[in-house]
């Protein structure tokens, strides 16, 4: 897989499990435990709780879907 | 300190509270640059004809500048939403004349979302290699020199510490600009507990052509780790901290052309609020008098 393919699918997990409502643990966990997402582990292994929840808090808020979704 | 004074202008809601709390700014002739958000309409949002009469003006005058909100700089994959955004920035501006154009760092389009607030993107060489590009499809379609504006959300530390010096990068591949949005300079400040001078050093200061200026809220802070969060929702009055910063910016800054108040639409529905806002703006001139005369 291309560095951009990860890249996508890294994006689009973030944006979709920010948008799911989960706990911001939940979200920080599943991005560091899913296989797909090894390169990015140390990145996302320092992500501020807080921030998580303040961003799912604005997808949840602000985001549009796209009209297939 | 350099020697001619950056132009002090607002950034344009196209609402009825916005139009009250200007119309004597603007009929006094106080304000000296306009900024406008020209993808609202692709949004649905309705340009009123005072707002049309606005840009018009300012753009004669050589004193509007563009600020995009949706193009989604660092999303991995480049969309037809993104190409039809790009398109429509291309044929705005070629319909008014703008001095720049500026969009945010970070990407808000991917997977089931077609626009959000933008996030912070892992600042490696991949994403480097798409944020050069989609700047140099942004400064194709506008024509003008292009920029990027710092990003007030940060996942962590390391976001916050990176990301001038990333921001340098990108707009060095198209000779671009940097807007140094000092209400997000200051969330970093107060939700990292950052010293406000060394984070402004992280920034490319050279290449710093505009400033905003804006105020927010305070969320609670789930975690317990801070005492709240500071959030960029431009929907309150300008903090003293922010304009503290101004002080210094504008020492540090020598390119600044343009300095830029922000508030959102709606968010000023009371006559007291619209005085506030009125203030905030006659603070920043104050500001600009003493650091240039």
């Amino acid at each position: 897989m291309t560095d951009q393919a990860k890249l996508s699918e890294y994006q689009d997990a973030l944006l979709e499990l920010l948008a799911s409502g989960m706990s911001e643990g939940e979200v920080i966990q599943r991005l560091q435990t899913d296989p797909r997402f090894a390169c990015y582990r140390d990145y996302v292994s320092q992500f501020d709780p807080d921030m998580v929840a303040v961003a799912s808090e604005l997808i949840c808020k602000w985001a549009i879907r796209k009209p297939d979704q | 300190m350099q020697t001619n004074k950056p132009k002090l202008g607002l950034s344009l809601m196209p609402t009825e509270d916005f139009r009250m709390a200007t119309e004597q700014l603007f009929a006094q002739d106080k304000v000296d640059a306009l900024e406008f958000n020209f993808d609202q309409p692709l949004n649905g949002v309705v340009i009123a004809p005072w707002c049309q009469d606005l840009l018009d003006k300012f753009s004669s005058a050589s004193a509007l500048i563009g600020h995009g909100v949706n193009l989604s700089l660092l999303s991995a994959q480049f969309t037809k939403r993104q190409q039809e955004w790009l398109e429509y920035t291309r044929e705005e501006f070629k319909s008014r004349r703008y001095v720049h154009a500026s969009e945010h760092f970070g990407f808000s389009e991917a997977g089931p979302i077609a626009q959000a607030a933008p996030l912070a993107v892992p600042m490696d060489a991949q994403s480097l290699y798409l944020g050069k590009e989609m700047l140099k499809r942004y400064a194709d379609a506008t024509q003008c020199p292009v920029g990027l504006e710092n990003l007030a959300f940060a996942f962590s530390l390391e976001d916050v510490k990176r990301q001038g010096e990333f921001i340098d990068q990108l707009i060095s591949s198209v000779d671009g600009f940097l807007l140094l949005d000092l209400h997000n300079i200051y969330c970093q400040v107060a939700n990292f507990d950052l010293d406000a001078l060394q984070l402004i050093h992280s920034y490319p200061l050279s290449k710093v052509r505009e400033l905003h200026l804006s105020g927010g809220s305070w969320s609670p802070s789930l975690s317990g780790k801070r005492i709240a969060v500071r959030r960029d929702t431009h929907d309150d009055a300008v903090p003293q901290e922010v304009f503290n910063l101004t002080a210094l910016a504008l020492k540090l800054c020598p390119n600044t052309q343009f300095v830029i108040l922000e508030r959102l639409g709606n968010t000023m529905l009371e006559p007291e609020l619209q005085e506030e806002y009125r203030d905030d703006f006659d603070t920043i001139r104050e500001i600009l008098d003493y650091s240039y005369d």
